[in-house]
């Protein structure tokens, strides 16, 4: 424990002595006699003071948990010699607030006597982040000396962002083989009816149509839509975060992908992730309930990495962005990177729809004509953006954060079917 | 009242108090300030305004710095204010204690910048503590001022009596200072 003291020491050093020197230089007795309680009272806080043997162990209830979820951490502190006055205080770090009582707590600790400091945190955004370690500071009983420390604590708290739910996402242009909830274009086993066609051998006895056959007097079957699954890959630009009070773009796109992912699982689909930024990071889709945490895990570690290379989509793995895939980009269109990255994808015909969290909320205007100036050219720049997207068939849509994500999805959806149907 | 103001109240109403009674002080023909002439009081007064200026500010800012020089001028200002003679020259060990009083409350009071939600036991303990530091202080203040009447001005046995003082004091502070080396 580091050792600090109060500037009351050296006054009460320097009043005692100048009552002596004054005494002495002046012939003055009264005034040694007025300085000597200072001098007394020195001496008596060097006499007393002693070293606090502390001991400390933290305590938390749960190390995973949702944004917007409470943690209690407590200390308990332990100490083999009596401390008038120990303060226990929580450093709370940028993501969580305190929601408990005051963060800071004053207590007599007797020897042999452990005592015990609690606080709440809240969690406001998701991330890993490091348990804070508490303040010890143990002050002598005149108030001299203070002693000050930390609790080590190499905890860390893993907050996930809390999905929305989705009743509807967008869906793939093409299947896969697996079965899913997803209608298949193509004929084979399923529930969904397709069409009839005369009667070949081979097909299955229970799927003739026997009304049909018996007003045509020939053979004919019902025909069906398998339900497959789909590939998935949430592509996440984590070129840019734009920050406003707390809250950025890359907070709700995170969540963003983490509902997304949640829904196209919980539909059997393959999910994969691309983080494209300064540093690449990626996760090869695959289904089933482990790859939902494999992919809240890697989001929660989502930050944007200042990089001035310019990357395409060539650093990607291939087996990241399966044939016929569809690609569901989250983007603030910002980075030229990005942007770029995108058209090339598109440029190679994978399903890509595009969802742009919108930035403007979090970048006020200036109030000069110049900076004016700026916001409307930065608007046109990237209205011209989007419509390089809308020129390729590209269904892109605007999500405000704070926003339900199901409005825009859907009108990408709308939009997707649209240029489909446009190209054909 | 909020445990910071009301020891920040109590240390200047004490300052105050020692301020007002060093100027009444003052207005005895014996005292140092009467050789400035009839208005020498106001030399003690304007002292004591003066700390209670700066104590005033160490703790409103706050800050300990200002703390040191306004119990300095309280000082200056009850030795130009003592009569020659009398009462108030016989509490000379008091007023020290006083001031050491005035003193712990106004650190006492910055000390509650840093204070969060604290046990009542601590200040409580803190208050008992302060208490008897003032009140050994002074006793042990008392014993030189009991013996002062009796002591001469000067004279070999009186500078060798202060020696012999100065050589325990020094030597008490180098042993704490030692013990403390070792203990911290």
């Amino acid at each position: 424990m580091t050792l600090t003291t109060s500037p009351k020491l050296g006054a009460y050093a320097a009043l005692g002595a100048a009552g002596l020197l004054v005494a002495l230089i002046w012939g003055y007795p009264e005034a040694a006699v007025l300085g000597l309680p200072f001098i007394v009272a020195v001496l008596a806080a060097l006499a007393l003071v002693e070293r606090p043997q502390l001991q400390a162990s933290i305590e938390v209830d749960r190390e995973r948990l949702l944004e917007g979820d409470a943690v209690n951490l407590a200390v308990t502190v332990d100490s083999t010699t009596d401390v008038p006055w120990l303060q226990i205080a929580w450093p709370v770090p940028g993501s969580l607030v305190a929601t408990g009582r005051g963060d800071v707590l004053g207590v007599r600790l007797v020897a042999g006597a452990p005592v015990t400091a609690d606080t709440v945190l809240t969690t406001t955004r998701w991330g890993v982040v490091p348990l804070p370690s508490p303040l010890l500071r143990a002050h002598d009983g005149l108030g001299f000396f203070r002693f000050e420390g930390t609790v080590d604590c190499r905890k860390t708290l893993r907050i996930y962002p809390r999905p929305e739910t989705l009743r509807r996402a967008l869906s793939a242009a093409e299947t896969q083989i697996f079965s899913g909830n997803e209608l298949s274009k193509g004929r084979g086993d399923g529930i969904e009816f397709a069409d009839v066609r005369p009667y070949e051998a081979g097909d299955r006895p229970r799927h003739i149509n026997w009304r049909l056959s018996t007003r045509v007097g020939r053979l004919h079957i019902n025909e069906m839509h398998p339900e497959r699954n789909t590939d998935v890959v949430i592509f996440l630009d984590l070129h840019s975060d734009v920050r406003s009070s707390g809250e950025g773009t890359l907070d709700f796109a995170v969540r963003a992908a983490a509902s997304l992912a949640e829904h196209y699982l919980a539909r059997r689909d393959r999910v994969g992730v691309i983080g494209f930024g300064g540093v690449l990071r990626w996760l090869l889709p695959a289904m089933g309930a482990r790859q939902i945490y494999r992919i809240v895990d890697a989001l929660i570690d989502s930050e944007v990495v200042l990089s001035h290379v310019w990357r395409g989509i060539e650093i990607i793995p291939p087996r990241t962005l399966p044939p016929k895939s569809l690609i569901v980009a989250l983007t603030t269109l910002i980075d030229e990177r990005a942007v770029a990255a995108l058209l090339d994808l598109r440029a190679r015909h994978f399903d890509l729809a595009v969802v742009e969290v919108m930035a403007e909320p979090f970048a006020q205007p200036g109030s000069h004509d110049a900076a004016k100036l700026a916001g409307r050219l930065w608007h046109l720049d990237r209205a011209a953006t989007r419509l390089r997207y809308r020129r390729l068939g590209v269904p892109i849509v605007q999500w405000r954060p704070g926003e339900p994500l199901a409005g825009p999805l859907a009108e990408a959806q709308q939009l997707g079917r649209r240029n489909r149907w446009l190209h054909a | 009242m909020a445990p910071r103001l009301t020891t920040a109240t109590l240390a200047i109403l004490g300052a105050a108090a020692i301020g007002l009674l060093s100027t009444v002080a003052a207005t005895d023909h014996t005292s140092v300030a009467a050789a400035a002439g009839r208005s020498g009081w106001v030399i003690p007064g304007l002292l004591s305004l003066a700390a209670l200026a700066c104590l005033v500010l160490a703790l409103a800012i706050p800050t300990p710095g200002p703390i040191v020089l306004a119990l300095a001028l309280l000082g200056a200002a009850w030795l130009v204010g003592l009569p020659n003679a009398g009462l108030l020259r016989s509490l000379t060990a008091v007023a020290g204690g006083w001031l050491l009083a005035v003193a712990e409350l106004a650190y006492w009071s910055l000390d509650f910048r840093i204070a969060g939600a604290d046990q009542r036991t601590v200040h409580v303990r803190r208050a008992v503590t302060i208490a008897t530091l003032v009140v050994a202080s002074v006793v042990l203040s008392l014993v030189p001022e009991l013996d002062l009447a009796a002591t001469p001005t000067t004279g070999l046995v009186l500078t060798a009596i202060g020696l012999l003082g100065a050589a325990a004091l020094v030597g008490v502070a180098a042993s704490l200072a030692w013990r403390l080396r070792s203990a911290l």
